[in-house]
């Protein structure tokens, strides 16, 4: 009996053999957009909302990741009209500025320089490879100096990443 | 009561991403007779965010209507796979197929990032 139970053991063991396990990725050309800081609007004077730390608010940063470059473009909007507010019976003026923030490679140093703005929109080639930081500063203004109801405010940045 | 109007929220939370590959998709028939469609991967890595639109556009950025449905709900680290269908005529003039995050109306206060990433079809430019 005995002889039997060991010559089971030996034939379970011979079982236990080592496996290769394998881990397979792909690398494929992407873009991929990341809310990287938060933004808050600080609130300077009682008809104006603005981003800038200076007023109190804190500047929101988008992150963009390419694996390769010259396969996508960057189209940043600062917002132009709030997504959520109080009842406002009176226009609101908005502007706005999207900038580098930091770059991962100093090849993306021409990326500020080169950019393309138009109404609120910026485009950015994205050129080379790597991660680039953009800052979306926005300020806005009540009517003619006109207080802004109390409330929370809530203002949308659009982040596109288009393929060339 | 001024502070009630001071703090507010542009985008919130962190580290929150999304995906849309491949960067240059090709337009494949399907298994319906003149309805043909390209293979799409949706990558969600945002916490806030469960909706995407899938959108089709022409040349000048002008919508393509795309077959079942444009919205698509997906878990957060989830990845999707987003067959989009297109008539022969639509087949014909895309150009650029786009997955846009959709905030939820009411979400005061949570990311208001709108992340639209565009793939193209090469074979149309």
């Amino acid at each position: 009996m005995k002889k039997i139970v060991a010559g089971s053991l030996l034939l379970c063991a011979s079982v236990a053999q080592a496996e290769d396990v394998y881990i397979e990725g792909n690398v494929e050309s992407r873009c991929m957009i990341t809310t990287d800081t938060p933004g808050i609007y600080g609130n300077p004077t009682p008809y104006e909302l603005s981003t800038d730390s200076a007023d109190g608010g804190i500047v929101p940063i988008v992150r963009y990741d390419v694996i390769t470059g010259d396969y996508y473009k960057a189209v940043i909007s600062h917002p132009d009209s709030f997504s959520n507010s109080p009842v406002l019976n009176d226009i609101t003026a908005w502007t706005g500025e999207v900038s580098v923030s930091e770059v991962s490679d100093t090849a993306m140093s021409d990326y500020e320089t080169n950019k393309v703005e138009y109404n609120n929109k910026t485009e950015f080639d994205l050129t080379t490879a790597g991660t680039t930081w953009f800052s979306v500063a926005s300020s806005v203004q009540y009517g003619a100096q006109t207080s802004f109801p109390a409330g929370s405010y809530v203002a949308v940045v659009e982040a596109e990443c288009v393929a060339l | 009561m001024r502070c009630s109007v001071i703090l507010l929220l542009l985008i919130s939370g962190s580290a929150n991403a999304h995906q849309f590959t491949p960067t240059y998709p090709e337009i494949k028939g399907s298994y319906v007779a003149n309805v043909y469609k390209a293979d799409m991967k949706l990558f969600n890595k945002r916490k806030d965010i469960s909706y995407y639109e899938i959108q089709a556009f022409d040349k000048d950025w002008k919508p393509l209507p795309i077959g079942f449905n444009s919205i698509i709900e997906i878990d957060y680290l989830e990845t999707k796979e987003v067959p989009v269908y297109l008539s022969k005529n639509a087949a014909k003039k895309v150009l650029y197929i786009c997955s846009k995050s959709k905030i939820l109306k009411g979400q005061v206060n949570k990311t208001v990032l709108s992340s639209r990433i565009c793939s193209k079809i090469k074979s149309n430019e």
